[in-house]
């Protein structure tokens, strides 16, 4: 690898130009955000950044220093080194260093709720034929091992997973067995309506520390609207569940999330509230996904991003009030955002990676032995499109890799090479989704204009950034604040698996 | 049925239909295309021409000596999502005719929204110039020094 001669690194005022892109800000349009190539930041009079990109920046001048230090641009190349720059970016993508760590094993699609939003195209209880087998299983055992990452977190999904806790338990016991010769760090999760759940099966949980991810939409009228059963009592079963849970699991055993309808955006501060009531101290809100029975019922339960956008700025400045309160909480999704903008640190979160999760973060092993680079092409199978699945759990992980479904993710999955994306100022910062892109608009490229996936991650960034940069010196702590905790545990997750 | 065949075969002939031999058309994303028509020199767009196309249809006069095709092209592009987008090339630079999809739309400071516009794609592009080859070197040497070392079995086939 050889880089330009040192003089072409002296322009006529001693610099030259780093690769770097910007955006002008949405509240205030004389001034433009301007990133490296690895994430690292500034803000400047927009003047004063054309003058830097005409060459005319003088030395002298602050700007300089403060350009040069995020490198942005290169001055005297005798003093000056690209290593820190390479480093910065290699951390950014260090995700991409030991393949999926996330593995999600659908054991049944059978559930006893009838959402509408339900995005997997649930099965009614009896219908076992939903259930995965035992051979699927043990095959999947085996392909899990293929893959090289040091940490396996084995999610287990549906339906409703405890309806087939055989296959669950199961899973466990072959999986642990097979690591005390693979000697790889184990992360256990469920994600269940907690309905139903007996004390045999938590004491397995507790007995193999596993987490559990529910679904908790709001208050009572809300969660169940939302998410109805036949006895209209699924907030309770749901509350009873959490807490029966969290006396067995531990308090941070147990994590919930929120599924946005309609009906929800006009509910903002009691959502965030009754999380509170209910001691929790992080808060997911998710908008809806237009996957099974979701795009079914779009017309009734769906609403425009910008609707969401609107939403969630009421919710975040409700969340800082909450926190300014002495009461810490966090939202997820705004957390990871805000980790990718105040941090120099790599994480984990699929949905944020470029080159794409789909296949190289996480792989989901479906009830029929169908394998998928991602929760989203599962559901898209679900609905008669399988134009994702990289093939079945008896073939091996190299032919999943070859297979033209994974191809197809990878040829759209390196953000900085899309359309539009390539010149925005938080590409460095932001991922590559073309599943969903195909999802939404029938093409794993997209077309950003009119892209969701867009319009949300423009929308969060530019509301973050701004409350980050002009709020109070307590919520600027508070934002950091949640900035370092993603860091911490992603460390924290690294250290385990080291 | 009938919205099937009118989105699958008598849209797509219509579209056909409005491309004459000169014009030049721009694929971009995933269903957006800009026509960038190309002109003799010294022709004008006639009122009849510019009516037909596009009631409150915003027209917006570009200076070629200052703006490339490129970067026209990069601006109009992101108005596609808001604006049926047609670009004529003329004599000193470009006419660009911004047709709101939606009557909702609001095109207030429309024209000054597309130059600012223009003028951070022209920076862009100057960026581009300077920087272009070293991003990919760049690009290719961290990842490069952080690709995992070759296995035994891997030297051996």
């Amino acid at each position: 690898m050889k880089f330009a001669p040192r003089q072409a690194f002296a322009g006529d005022n001693g610099y030259r130009l780093l690769p770097l892109r910007f955006r002008r800000l949405p509240w205030d349009e004389s001034r433009v955000l301007v990133t490296s190539m690895a994430g690292d930041w500034l803000i400047a009079q927009r003047e004063e950044f054309e003058r830097v990109v005409e060459g005319r920046l003088d030395r002298a001048e602050p700007l300089f220093a403060e350009m040069e230090a995020r490198h942005l641009i290169a001055a005297d190349p005798s003093h000056s080194t690209l290593a820190p720059l390479l480093s910065q970016y290699r951390t950014r993508k260090s995700y991409l260093e030991h393949g999926p760590a996330l593995h999600i094993f659908v054991v049944s699609l059978r559930c006893h709720h009838t959402c509408a939003y339900c995005q997997v195209s649930r099965q009614p209880v009896g219908n076992t034929i939903f259930d995965m087998s035992e051979a699927t299983a043990a095959h999947a055992v085996e392909r899990l091992f293929e893959w090289p990452s040091p940490t396996l977190t084995v999610e287990f999904q549906g339906g409703e997973p405890l309806l087939h806790f055989a296959r669950v338990r199961a899973l466990v016991e072959a999986i642990e067995q097979r690591n005390r010769s693979e000697g790889r760090t184990l992360r256990f999760v469920i994600a269940s309506t907690l309905h139903d759940l007996t004390d045999e099966q938590l004491a397995f949980m507790r007995d193999h520390q596993f987490e559990l991810s529910t679904s908790l939409d709001g208050p009572e009228w809300l969660h169940n609207a939302n998410r109805p059963r036949p006895e209209r009592d699924s907030y309770q079963r749901t509350v009873e569940g959490i807490e029966r849970g969290r006396k067995v699991l531990g308090e941070d055993a147990v994590s919930a999330l929120t599924t946005l309808t309609r009906r929800s955006l006009e509910a903002p501060h009691e959502i965030i509230d009754e999380y509170r009531k209910l001691g929790f101290h992080s808060i997911s809100l998710r908008p809806l996904s237009p996957y099974g029975f979701a795009r079914k019922t779009e017309g009734r339960n769906g609403y425009p991003m910008a609707d969401f956008l609107q939403f969630y700025e009421v919710a975040l400045d409700h969340l800082l009030a909450v926190n300014r309160a002495g009461y810490f909480m966090e939202e997820t999704y705004g957390r990871m955002l805000l980790s990718q903008l105040l941090t120099p640190f790599s994480h984990g979160y699929v949905d944020l990676r470029s080159p794409t999760g789909a296949g190289l973060g996480a792989v989901v092993y479906d009830y029929d032995g169908r394998v998928y680079p991602s929760d989203e092409a599962r559901m898209l199978a679900s609905m008669g499109d399988h134009a994702f699945a990289l093939g079945r759990v008896d073939e091996s992980v190299s032919a999943w890799l070859d297979s033209p479904a994974m191809q197809r993710v990878l040829a759209a999955g390196v953000a900085e090479a899309l359309p539009t994306c390539a010149d925005c100022a938080y590409v460095p910062l932001c991922g590559a989704d073309p599943i969903d892109h195909y999802a939404r608009q029938g093409d794993t490229i997209g077309h950003r204009p009119t892209s969701d996936f867009c319009r949300k991650q423009m929308g969060l960034f530019d509301l973050l950034l701004q409350r980050w940069e002009q709020g109070s010196a307590t919520d600027q702590r508070i934002l950091e604040d949640w900035a370092l905790r993603a860091t911490r545990r992603g460390i924290a997750r690294e250290a385990e698996a080291a | 049925m009938r919205v099937g065949q009118w989105v699958l075969v008598t849209a797509p002939m219509d579209m056909r239909a409005m491309v004459r031999g000169s014009d030049l058309m721009l694929g971009i994303g995933s269903d957006s295309v800009i026509s960038l028509q190309r002109l003799d020199g010294g022709r004008t767009i006639s009122d009849g021409e510019s009516g037909e196309m596009a009631m409150n249809a915003i027209e917006i006069v570009l200076d070629g000596g200052l703006l490339s095709v490129d970067v026209i092209a990069r601006t109009a592009h992101r108005y596609t999502g808001d604006y049926f987008v047609e670009t004529v090339s003329t004599p000193s630079g470009a006419l660009v005719r911004l047709t709101p999809k939606m009557g909702s739309i609001s095109s207030h400071l429309l024209a000054e929204r597309f130059r600012n516009d223009a003028l951070d794609e022209r920076l862009r592009e100057l960026v581009r110039a300077e920087t272009g080859e070293l991003h990919t070197a760049l690009v290719r040497a961290a990842l490069h020094q952080a690709a995992p070392p070759l296995t035994t079995a891997d030297q051996k086939q």
